[in-house]
């Protein structure tokens, strides 16, 4: 139903007698509004602007209209009602106000993850860096004080903070230190840092110790790279050498695929060997050719006892195509030149070339360029 | 309106309501009538509303009339609506 938009309310008037229509559509003539006109015998109700209504209420009883307001609506008259009730209202306000400001301070600091460090000593230096009971949520920096948490507790190597609610939790990681009499011979013992392989160096940081080596320079494995030396006396060299290192190889690869299935049939056998001499001693249930076997040794002096399980195959043959085999071929080989590279190498460049081919047998060159660390530590008094 | 000023609209191919003093009556689904340029309420009961139209009257019978809003350019009527017709003077 419709009501006409007022910022000031409206009235639900209630008027009695018949001359309330005529009475309507004289002043509906004359631009006011009415709405929600209701009849009930010689009851009328309707709703009309309480502007409107001022102006009207006298003019209706002059006519000898006696008109009633049943209701007032409206925002306007919502606002005289609450005032009756503003000590309430004041008091909700303020309850709410309290809640709201209790509710924007940390109430709890929780601490997880300690181990030797112990919590209160994480809550005391959470505390000089703003995050403690009673502190307010709003212009606290969790990640503040996360970031500046393990510089005051050298234990903890690493923390992250979490506000939720009135709640602040404080995970921490503390530093594994690694047991000393794992290092027998001491961290600090003299020694210079060696080339663990070939490589044509790249870079290197000097930490402690002389440099022996220059940007560009091919090395040797074994070759001293950071002397472990400052003013004649003799320390532990420091320090990272990247050298580009060459890994190659050549493979021999069929171009036929051999799958070998079980086909359900199986046996043993134990036998005897010497040397490259075998004595079968005892077998069971051998089944035709071919076969599939797999042997577990036991050494015995110069003897090696050794079981036999055999499973009898189906051979599946696949020749494949020229330029299949030759694709396959090369990334078989750059696949095992790819194993010896370690890991966090950067591999720089791949070579791969097939050197001949024969009878589905191809023979493959492949090279793979990393840069890679090749600084190790050689403790003086002992061999690279 | 005068019938030569009617048929001149008609000549002309123009809505006699853009006159002025047409009324106007519009129904939405049975619940709600509403009428423009209407001449007064002549009769209001919950099962019956007369309006003056010109040289008629429209008559709406139901059940629950309620007017809905009343102003000097348009009435509404709201409630369950049986009947609706024009009756000339």
């Amino acid at each position: 139903m419709r009501r006409w938009p007022t910022i000031w309310g409206w009235v639900e008037v209630r008027a009695i007698g018949p001359g309330v229509m005529a009475w309507l559509q004289a002043r509906a003539g004359e631009g006011y509004r009415f709405w929600q006109i209701k009849r009930q015998g010689d009851t009328w109700r309707f709703a009309m602007e309480a502007g409107d209504w001022l102006q009207l209420k006298d003019r209706a009883e002059e006519v000898g209209l006696h008109l009633r307001v049943e209701r007032y609506r409206g925002p306007y008259f919502t606002w005289l009602q609450l005032k009756r009730y503003r000590f309430w209202l004041l008091a909700g306000s303020l309850g709410v106000l309290f809640l709201l400001i209790l509710s924007s301070l940390v109430w709890v600091v929780d601490v997880r993850g300690t181990e030797t460090v112990s919590p209160e000593k994480v809550r005391h230096e959470a505390a000089r860096l703003g995050l403690r009971k009673g502190a307010l949520r709003y212009g606290l920096s969790g990640d503040r004080v996360a970031f500046l948490l393990p510089t005051l507790i050298p234990e903890i190597h690493w923390a992250e903070v979490s506000i939720r609610g009135i709640r602040a939790e404080i995970r921490v990681v503390e530093e594994k230190r690694v047991p000393a009499e794992l290092f027998p011979e001491g961290r600090s013992r003299p020694g210079d840092l060696v080339a663990a392989r070939d490589g044509l160096v790249h870079s290197f940081l000097v930490l402690h110790g002389e440099p022996q080596v220059e940007v560009g320079q091919l090395v040797e494995e074994g070759m001293v790279l950071i002397r472990g030396q400052a003013g004649g006396k003799p320390i532990q060299a420091r320090g990272w050498v990247k050298a580009q290192v060459w890994y190659d190889t050549y493979v021999e690869i069929e171009t036929k695929r051999v799958w070998e299935t079980p086909v359900g049939n199986a046996g043993q056998r134990w036998i005897l060997q010497l040397g490259n001499k075998r004595w079968t001693l005892y077998q069971r249930n051998l089944p035709p050719r071919p076969w599939k076997v797999q042997g577990q040794e036991v050494a015995i002096g110069p003897f090696r006892w050794v079981r036999e399980d055999i499973w009898e195959v189906r051979r599946q043959v696949q020749v494949l195509p020229p330029e299949k085999a030759r694709k396959w071929a090369e990334e078989e080989a750059l696949a095992r030149v790819l194993e010896r590279v370690p890991l966090g190498a950067a591999i720089l460049d791949k070579k791969v070339e097939i050197l001949w081919e024969r009878g589905g047998t191809l023979g493959v060159w492949a090279q793979v360029t990393a840069l890679e660390e090749i600084a190790r530590l050689h403790l003086q008094g002992k061999g690279p | 309106m005068p019938a030569s000023w009617q048929k001149i609209l008609e000549a002309l191919e123009i809505p006699p309501e853009t006159a002025g003093d047409v009324p106007k009556i519009t129904i939405v689904a049975g619940l709600r009538i509403s009428v423009e340029q209407h001449q007064g309420l002549l009769a209001y009961h919950p099962e019956k509303i007369v309006l003056r139209m010109g040289k008629g009257q429209l008559v709406l019978e139901g059940r629950d009339l309620v007017i809905g809003s009343l102003s000097q350019q348009a009435i509404t009527v709201l409630g369950e609506f049986r009947r609706l017709s024009v009756e000339t003077d």
